[in-house]
């Protein structure tokens, strides 16, 4: 009977956010802006997860050299016109290599999507983890995790990615950049879970809980945790186009994935000394680029306003 | 080390053809634009200027900016093409009368030459500065005096022995003789480095000498702004008559250093205002090409010298499978060469390469040990040779090559060729600053790299024997990046050495060449081009071999 009842009123709190969770993509899809977003995004992951079966289709490969699309006598400038868009290569190729912009493209996006989102999934588990810890127990457990989140954010981060991944040769580059992204972004988790866990623990169902002797685990597993799906969702969802831009730029920087695995950083730091003499190599991975992090970027909004009604423009 | 840093110095490109011809403007009918006397010459330079200080002047391009402030026993001509691989007589009255079967060389000065105070240039000066060079001071320049000098060896240079070394004397002014320790034929072209200028011992200030040479040529430095800019003014107590290479036309040259590659293209494509009186140091990159060609007045003003720099892929024979001749020749068979010069910029960028030596080198002869349709690569007598060697099932090696944009996409073409016959290849990128130390070092050295030379003359007495002879391979600094270590070949190097005649020898070294070719420690893909674009009121522009391509800044001038 003692455990009976405490269960009783946590589970009734879970059940409140599960219905919003289950409201949640009606929601999104009720908004025509949001619902747009929400295709896109869905395209993007279905393009990246399809990869191989669009190059099958398109008969192309992300490392092929087509040397017969490109003109020798001009540099490597593709032959055709708008970088070389034909039949054969949907997008053009790339100058220089010939190699298909498409594949090049859609394998570049498994790569944006794979690290963001790993990236994304360390830095909330960790960010989740720690700032629940440090709302939920307070005093010294807080001090330590808080200052802890305060060292990492100020840190120059991008600099401090910079050295480390120039420093480790050997290491996996993709792991190590969801490692070192993470880890440089779960305190933004962290900040917000701790302050919802502060407020959720002082709740009235938390100290009913407690005074029908939950014990600390149950506590948090069961009454604080469920209660912060919401807010942790939202973050994660406006993290991921971050981190996409982020992996860009250090590709862009020289840093990222290594040759010849396809990315839209070094896609686009590449097609930079060649902006006036074939633009369109320029204008589609920047384009990709520009659309998967808007979209993203919509999409945490409209999560965010389909979630907290009050907050919503 | 010249041709290591021609090299990795942006993409540069030479060629062997060198016809300066196929750029030249001809602006206005009949004007043929001679170039007048006067005026400021713009020289955009994507580099830095390694070392102005003769000792240390190594590196192609300050070698070229060299010639304009310093002279030398005996020079380069002032001529495109082949014709500039000539040596001909500078501060020396003829290029040198050797004795004791050529252990003993002997120099004349011509009179009438000064330095940039008024003073005589003498025999002792150039005696001063080839003794500078052994100073542990003054790193990076050629090794041939500690080399060749009799004694050279026990030398420390001048700021620790001020009583000179004794194997180099000057009887009187106008005199100077080297005594070697073994017969050298081409020491007169040897005399025509920066090493061999006059440096006055009152005018050395040691490590600083380098932002302050005296000047023995035309130009003198008139201000100096370390990796930013060059101004030359004029040295008035050079007297032409005396020099026969030099045209000292402009009345300043400004050398703008450290630019950035695209933007230095998008300004002389444009070409107008003080760009019309400008010129490019380095040619221009991939995607310029399109833009430059498809415009008839542009591409006028692009001028297209040769160079006797050989581009390679170097195969480390001291990693297996590699030490196996079979797999080696199969990467010759493999290898994309055409896709490695597109990624260069294509033609304009050079001639594929299928021998070592580049043929406006003497004793070079024509020779394809492994052909295929348009240089593109046989990946099918690869497999072939792959499968015979039991790597049937594949193999998988490491490239090594500078993490910039272009050594990238080298990499990857080597990559994709390679891998049409099997061979995995992963991309080890370096940054540009540490490159040449890690390949350099034998125990970093990976299996493959993509590397080059530049004879220090034309000849293959600084190339061949250079990069390899085993006896050279060190642990730092190797420059035998294939580590190739064949007891007949150094024999034959030995061999080669101690002949008198330079024809003998120029033959000999190319016979040579294609039995080392037939072991395939290096496979060669490019003799470089450079493509280089010039303002439309300069006149006399050509590129020269000696530069690797890049326009012989000693002949430029502009039109009135």
């Amino acid at each position: 009977m003692t455990t009976a009842l405490p269960t009783s009123i946590p589970s009734g709190v879970r059940r409140r956010a599960g219905r919003r969770d289950a409201s949640l993509l009606r929601r999104l899809l009720g908004q025509p802006s949001s619902a747009l977003t929400l295709a896109v995004v869905c395209l993007l992951v279905v393009a990246a997860i399809a990869a191989p079966l669009i190059t099958w289709l398109a008969g192309t490969s992300p490392t092929t050299f087509h040397s017969d699309a490109v003109d020798p006598a001009l540099g490597g400038l593709p032959r055709g016109v708008a970088g070389g868009i034909s039949a054969r290569h949907w997008l053009g190729v790339e100058p220089g290599s010939g190699r298909d912009v498409l594949a090049r493209v859609v394998y570049g996006a498994r790569i944006s999507l794979l690290i963001s989102v790993l990236a994304t999934g360390l830095s909330v588990v960790l960010g989740t983890a720690l700032g629940l810890a440090a709302g939920f127990f307070g005093g010294w457990v807080d001090a330590v995790i808080g200052r802890l989140m305060d060292l990492l954010m100020s840190f120059p981060s991008l600099i401090f990615m910079i050295a480390l991944i120039s420093a480790a040769p050997g290491v996996d580059r993709q792991l190590l950049l969801v490692v070192v992204l993470g880890f440089f972004g779960w305190p933004y988790v962290g900040r917000l879970v701790r302050g919802q866990a502060m407020v959720l623990a002082r709740g009235e169902f938390v100290a009913a809980a407690r005074v029908l002797g939950a014990s600390r685990r149950a506590l948090l597993v069961r009454e604080v945790l469920p209660n912060l799906t919401g807010p942790v969702l939202v973050v994660a969802t406006m993290s991921i186009p971050n981190y996409i831009a982020t992996e860009a730029g250090l590709s862009f920087l020289g840093i990222g994935v290594r040759p010849p695995t396809p990315s839209w950083g070094q896609m686009i730091a590449s097609a930079v000394p060649w902006y006036a003499a074939d633009p369109m190599y320029f204008l589609i991975p920047g384009a990709f680029l520009f659309v998967t992090v808007l979209a993203f970027n919509v999409l945490g909004d409209a999560v965010r306003d389909a979630l907290d009604p009050r907050s919503r423009r | 080390m010249k041709a290591r840093r021609s090299g990795l110095a942006a993409l540069v490109a030479l060629g062997l053809v060198a016809t300066a011809g196929c750029g030249r403007a001809d602006r206005g009918a009949g004007g043929q634009g001679q170039a007048a006397k006067g005026g400021t010459l713009h020289v955009l330079s994507t580099l830095d200027l390694e070392h102005l200080d003769p000792a240390r002047n190594y590196v192609t391009s300050s070698e070229d900016v060299g010639r304009l402030i310093y002279r030398t026993l005996t020079t380069y001509a002032a001529a495109p093409g082949k014709a500039g691989g000539r040596i001909v007589p500078d501060l020396a009255t003829d290029t040198g009368r050797p004795s004791d079967g050529a252990r003993t060389w002997t120099f004349t000065l011509k009179p009438g030459t000064k330095f940039e105070d008024g003073r005589p240039i003498t025999s002792d000066d150039i005696k001063y500065g080839v003794e500078r060079t052994f100073a542990a001071e003054l790193p990076e320049g050629p090794p041939y005096a500690r080399m060749w000098l009799a004694g050279g060896e026990k030398y420390k240079g001048p700021y620790k022995d001020r009583r000179g070394i004794a194997s180099i004397e000057t009887p009187d002014d106008r005199s100077i003789v080297f005594k070697l320790n073994h017969p050298v034929a081409d020491f007169g072209s040897a005399v025509s480095l920066p090493m061999f200028a006059p440096v006055p011992p009152d005018k050395d200030t040691g490590v600083r000498y380098d932002s302050r040479p005296c000047s023995s040529g035309p130009y003198k430095i008139g201000e100096f702004e370390p990796k930013k800019r060059l101004t030359l003014v004029r040295n008035t107590y050079w007297n032409p008559a005396t020099d026969s290479v030099r045209k000292g036309l402009p009345d300043k040259v400004v050398i703008d250093l450290n630019l950035d590659p695209a933007v230095v293209d998008q300004r002389l494509i444009a070409g107008t205002g003080p760009d019309a009186d400008a010129v490019a140091f380095e040619p221009i990159g991939p995607a310029s090409v399109g833009p430059v060609m498809a415009n008839p007045a542009v591409r006028r003003r692009l001028v297209t010298g040769g160079s006797i720099n050989t581009r390679y892929l170097a195969v480390n024979t001291a990693h297996k499978p590699l030490d196996d001749v079979r797999v080696r020749q199969a990467i010759a068979y493999a290898l994309d060469k055409d896709a490695l010069r597109t990624t260069r910029g294509g033609p304009v960028a050079g001639e594929l390469a299928t021998t070592l030596l580049p043929p406006a080198l003497p004793g070079a002869t024509p020779d394809d040990p492994f052909p295929s349709q348009d240089g593109k690569g046989d990946p099918a007598k690869a497999k072939a040779l792959l499968a015979e060697a039991g790597h049937g099932s594949g193999l998988t090696l490491t490239l090594d090559t500078p993490a910039t944009t272009a050594g990238k996409a080298q990499g990857e073409a080597v990559q994709a060729s390679l891998g049409r016959a099997g061979i995995t290849v992963k991309i080890n990128a370096i940054s540009t600053s540490a490159f040449y130390s890690t390949v350099g070092n034998t125990g970093q050295e990976h299996e493959l790299v993509i590397d080059g030379w530049t004879p220090d003359w034309p000849g293959a007495s600084t190339y061949l024997p250079t990069v390899f002879d085993g006896r050279q391979i060190t642990a730092e600094g190797n420059n035998n990046r294939a580590q190739y270590d064949a007891a007949k070949v150094d024999a034959r190097f030995d061999a080669i050495a101690k002949m008198n005649d330079p024809t003998a020898a120029a033959t000999a070294y190319g016979e040579l060449a294609k039995e080392i070719m037939q072991d395939t420690p290096v496979v060669p893909f490019l003799w470089d081009k450079a493509a280089i674009l010039i303002g439309s009121d300069v006149a006399g522009a050509y590129g020269h071999v000696a530069y690797v391509g890049r326009l012989d800044l000693v002949s430029l001038g502009l039109r009135k």
